[in-house]
């Protein structure tokens, strides 16, 4: 039995904008820890792994796990009925195959029910090591967002170099090539915006813009992103929540050419 | 220095023009002897005054034959030329396809044949020798090389020179009156001073209109010296790096005042005197302006003399720059020096490029050290296919080094990036820059809580800084005690018998390092000196210097009830100075990034983020061998995408 109520549905609806790009089906896993999802794209390249944390719920309860099949595009399509200030309750029971939300307005003069039919998903699940990273760049998302869109411009992949003076994104196309160079920490008085970089080791890796700029659809969650990358090691781009993230995970393109 | 333009080459020919007729003579003999093996009849007819013709019958042949790797007339060529300087039974390889770059023939048709058989047997002895080799093979050593070279040099820039609005004195005729300096030699030098202070950083096509316009401005040295200089920065505007504008003027009050308007015409004394003048421009201006034999390095001569002396030693060492400044003295013509040193340089700049050197147009490619060794290369490699060689017996043994003056500079083949090996472009050569290496140091954070009687018993809360060593990296600041790898090391050596698997980053032993460290160098007991410490790992940072990576491994120590007063702290006489700062000092003074970085780690500490990275283990998960189960997707469109899931292992539910 799951009963989970949420204070803005805006959350909610923005991790599905988060996720339903890259993913179609999905479990939300559900425990006493709060709830987990973890799925990786068709072409199974890269990997979304979100968690909320109970704290994040009030009240909260799950006294046993339970899998909930959702397909994210249903899911999506009906929070789009409920507004963003609205309370959201998450009712689940095994014994039932349909997740039951519940949106009330803020001033609780309106009450809505929808009942999404669930499904079966074999999902994989993936184990992630825990990694020391050579670089670590914690910056602006709107930034991180920004330079990805405007580099898919140019080409569809993009260089990564971290330097302690600074993270270089630089892609190389048909019509030209650019680039974009942030410097560590310049803006002491605009913290949400500084580059802040912990480097243990010069690093340069090829990405794809597209899966780059699929992630950032998670920038209304969170100001601020964190990149962390090493040689041979998929990145992790982070977007940290108040009470939970949304990881995603895209392993460098092979080959310097790119 | 004059920056590499194309200007100029598409006009220039093999010369050779005026060559020893020796050269020539032995050539065209070698054509003829030799092209009674060769298929074209036409050749038969050359003579000296055809060399010309006959590179371009090569270069037909060379377009026209089916495979581009045997052109028979130049294998002949070549190989006799190696034949007649070491005698040995080469004479029944020239027939070989192997040998045969594209540019042998230019041998033929331009060298001293005579002289670049002499380099390439040295060549080869070095080679044979493992590359090893006396100093003197990077000098040249003897008269007759000298003013050969010299003479080709002269011979050539006669011809070629590029026609710049500052390159007046080339027609200046014998050395200047170095005591009686006239107004108009004092002209002349500051043309070229000018010229030359452009011409740093930047293209000799960019510095033209500006050193136009700027002699038309300020006509002589005593009218710059009265310059205004917001007006020289303005005339500067565009050729960026404005210090050199304002030495200009500075230098300009200065020669004015102290010399008379005259620059002086010893190097020496120019180059310490005169702001914005080193030893390369004093160089030029005294060679270009007064004809004093001084000798000039620059970037274009850097690679032109490690080419012609095969100088293998990385450029940017000092004492390889010494040896090129020793041959450039060497060298220097001592009637034209201007025109010689001038002649380096557009030889540097036009045909010894950096790239794509146009060995086959050089004038100097019979002196060229560099060349002989490709030809020689070239030559062994034909050789190892034919017939058997012992080369081993002729050996050098390291007993005949001993005594001699074996050179120390060049880099082993190794050290030098591979892609040249062989080549004229092999030099000049730079070391390959070294990886950062890894350090590791132990930092102890003391914090003492302690109660001052002055001012009313109010808590204190302080942390010991020490002063590093006014020598050696980050020299003179202030950091936390910190215990650098050497003496960890030692440590660790005395302990390892004890314990097996001892490590550096092991807490344990950090903090007995720290503890003695703290006991010994600075005279801290940690039991005596307050009422309780509380000890605790924060963890790692890294820093990254130039040249080094280091790893700062810190501890916080918290010695709460600290009673020690200044007199009771017996410091050991070695004692570096040390200071107790408050966290509000701490932030605004002078202490490095790095340990600026362990210090962030004990703030994290504080707030409760658990800052303190997980060590965990392997970094790279890259190990885990890619899943089979997982099926490709049937529609990947980027074959350089790899899958997630090759990292990440798959788990069962």
């Amino acid at each position: 039995m799951l009963e989970a109520r949420l204070q803005t549905a805006a959350l909610l609806k923005k991790i599905l904008e988060a996720v339903k790009e890259l993913i179609t089906d999905a479990n939300f896993d559900c425990s006493d820890n709060g709830i987990a999802l973890q799925a990786m794209d068709n072409s199974h390249v890269a990997l979304v792994a979100m968690l909320l944390r109970q704290e994040g719920f009030e009240p909260y309860r799950c006294d046993r796990t339970l899998a909930l099949g959702v397909n994210l595009v249903s899911l999506s399509k009906v929070l789009r009925s409920a507004g963003n200030e609205d309370i959201v309750t998450l009712k689940a029971d095994s014994s039932n195959d349909t997740l039951s939300l519940t949106f009330e307005n803020p001033d609780n003069d309106r009450i809505s029910e929808y009942e999404l039919k669930l499904m079966d998903i074999d999902s994989e699940h993936l184990g992630i090591p825990d990694t020391t990273y050579d670089a670590v760049v914690s910056m602006s998302s709107a930034e991180f967002a920004r330079i990805c869109r405007d580099l898919q411009v140019l080409s569809d992949s993009v260089q990564i170099d971290v330097t302690k003076e600074g993270i270089k994104f630089a892609a190389k196309g048909e019509l030209g090539n650019g680039a974009v160079t942030l410097k560590q920490a310049a803006n002491v008085d605009k913290e949400d915006e500084s580059t802040v970089i912990e480097l243990n080791r010069n690093c340069s890796l090829n990405f794809s813009l597209k899966y780059l700029n699929n992630f950032t659809k998670a920038t209304p969650l969170s100001s601020r992103v964190t990149l962390s990358m090493s040689s041979e090691v998929p990145l992790l781009v982070e977007y940290k929540m108040e009470t939970g993230y949304i990881r995603y995970y895209l392993a460098p393109k092979i080959g310097d050419d790119v | 220095m004059h920056e590499n333009t194309s200007r100029g080459s598409s006009s220039m020919t093999p010369s050779g023009l005026s060559r020893p007729s020796r050269a020539a003579s032995t050539k065209a003999a070698l054509a003829i002897s030799n092209t009674s093996k060769s298929h074209g009849s036409d050749d038969e007819s050359l003579d000296e005054s055809d060399s010309d013709t006959f590179s371009e019958v090569e270069t037909k042949e060379q377009v026209s034959e089916t495979q581009p790797r045997t052109r028979v007339a130049k294998t002949t060529v070549i190989a006799a030329t190696v034949t007649t300087g070491n005698a040995k039974k080469r004479i029944k390889q020239d027939r070989s396809p192997l040998l045969c770059t594209s540019d042998d023939t230019f041998m033929s048709t331009t060298a001293n044949v005579q002289d670049i058989e002499d380099l390439i047997s040295d060549a080869a002895r070095v080679r044979r020798a493992g590359g090893r080799h006396l100093r003197g093979y990077h000098l040249f050593m003897t008269t007759q090389e000298r003013e050969r070279l010299q003479q080709h040099v002269v011979d050539w820039y006669d011809i070629h020179h590029r026609k710049l609005p500052w390159r007046r004195s080339f027609l200046l005729d014998g050395q200047a009156d170095v005591a009686n300096l006239t107004a108009e030699d004092g002209q002349r030098a500051y043309e070229i001073w000018v010229s030359e202070i452009m011409c740093q950083q930047t293209q000799i096509a960019t510095v033209i209109p500006y050193y136009n316009k700027w002699m038309s401005q300020w006509p002589t040295l005593a009218s710059l010296a009265a310059a205004d200089i917001e007006d020289v920065n303005k005339a500067w505007t565009g050729l960026g790096y404005y210090s050199r504008a304002k030495r200009l003027h500075e230098g300009a009050q200065k020669v004015l005042k102290e010399f008379n308007g005259i620059l002086p015409a010893d190097p020496v004394e120019l180059a310490k005197s005169v702001p914005g003048i080193g030893r390369y421009t004093a160089g030029a201006i005294v060679s270009h302006a007064y004809n004093v034999p001084a000798a000039i390095v620059d970037g274009n001569v850097v690679r032109l003399l490690s080419r012609l002396r095969a100088i293998g030693g990385d450029v940017k060492s000092p004492k390889v720059v010494d040896l090129h400044w020793e041959v450039a003295e060497q060298l220097v013509h001592q009637t034209r020096p201007g025109c010689f040193n001038q002649g380096l340089m557009e030889l540097g700049a036009l045909v010894c490029t950096p790239t794509n050197p146009k060995c086959d147009e050089c004038p100097v490619q019979s002196s060229c050290r560099a060349l002989a060794e490709r030809l020689e290369l070239n030559q062994s490699r034909k050789e190892k296919l034919g017939a058997s060689l012992k080369r081993k017996a002729s050996d050098l043994e390291d007993e005949q080094w001993s005594g001699k003056n074996e050179c120390d500079l060049c880099l082993p083949e190794i050290e030098v990036d591979g892609k040249d090996r062989g080549l004229v472009t092999q030099y000049p050569r730079k070391a390959v820059k070294k990886a950062p290496r890894d350090e590791e140091c132990a930092v102890s954070i003391l914090h003492r809580v302690w109660r001052s009687d002055d001012d009313g018993g109010t808590q204190r809360s302080e942390y010991l800084l020490v002063k590093r060593p006014n020598q050696g990296l980050l020299a003179g600041m202030w950091e936390f005690p910190t215990v650098e790898q050497e003496e960890l090391g030692k440590e660790k050596a005395a302990r390892l018998k004890a314990k097996a698997a001892d490590s550096l980053s092991d807490y344990q032993h950090r903090s007995q390092s720290s503890d003695s460290f703290l006991r010994t160098r600075l005279g801290i007991n940690l039991a005596e000196c307050c009422d309780s410490v509380v000890r605790q790992d924060l963890g790692s940072a890294t820093h990254l210097f130039s040249h080094i990576r280091k790893v700062y491994h810190a501890e916080y120590i918290m010695a709460t009830g600290w009673h020690w007063t200044d007199a009771q702290w017996k410091r050991p006489k070695n004692c570096p100075e040390v200071e107790w700062v408050s966290e509000e000092a701490l932030a605004t003074a002078a202490i490095p990034t790095g340990i600026g970085k362990t210090f962030q780690l004990l703030r994290k500490l504080r707030t409760g983020k658990s800052g303190a990275k997980k060590a965990s283990g392997g970094a790279s998960s890259s190990s885990q061998s890619a899943s089979a189960r997982n099926a490709r997707p049937s529609s990947e469109p980027d074959k350089s995408q790899p899958s997630i899931s090759r990292f990440f292992k798959h788990q069962s539910k």
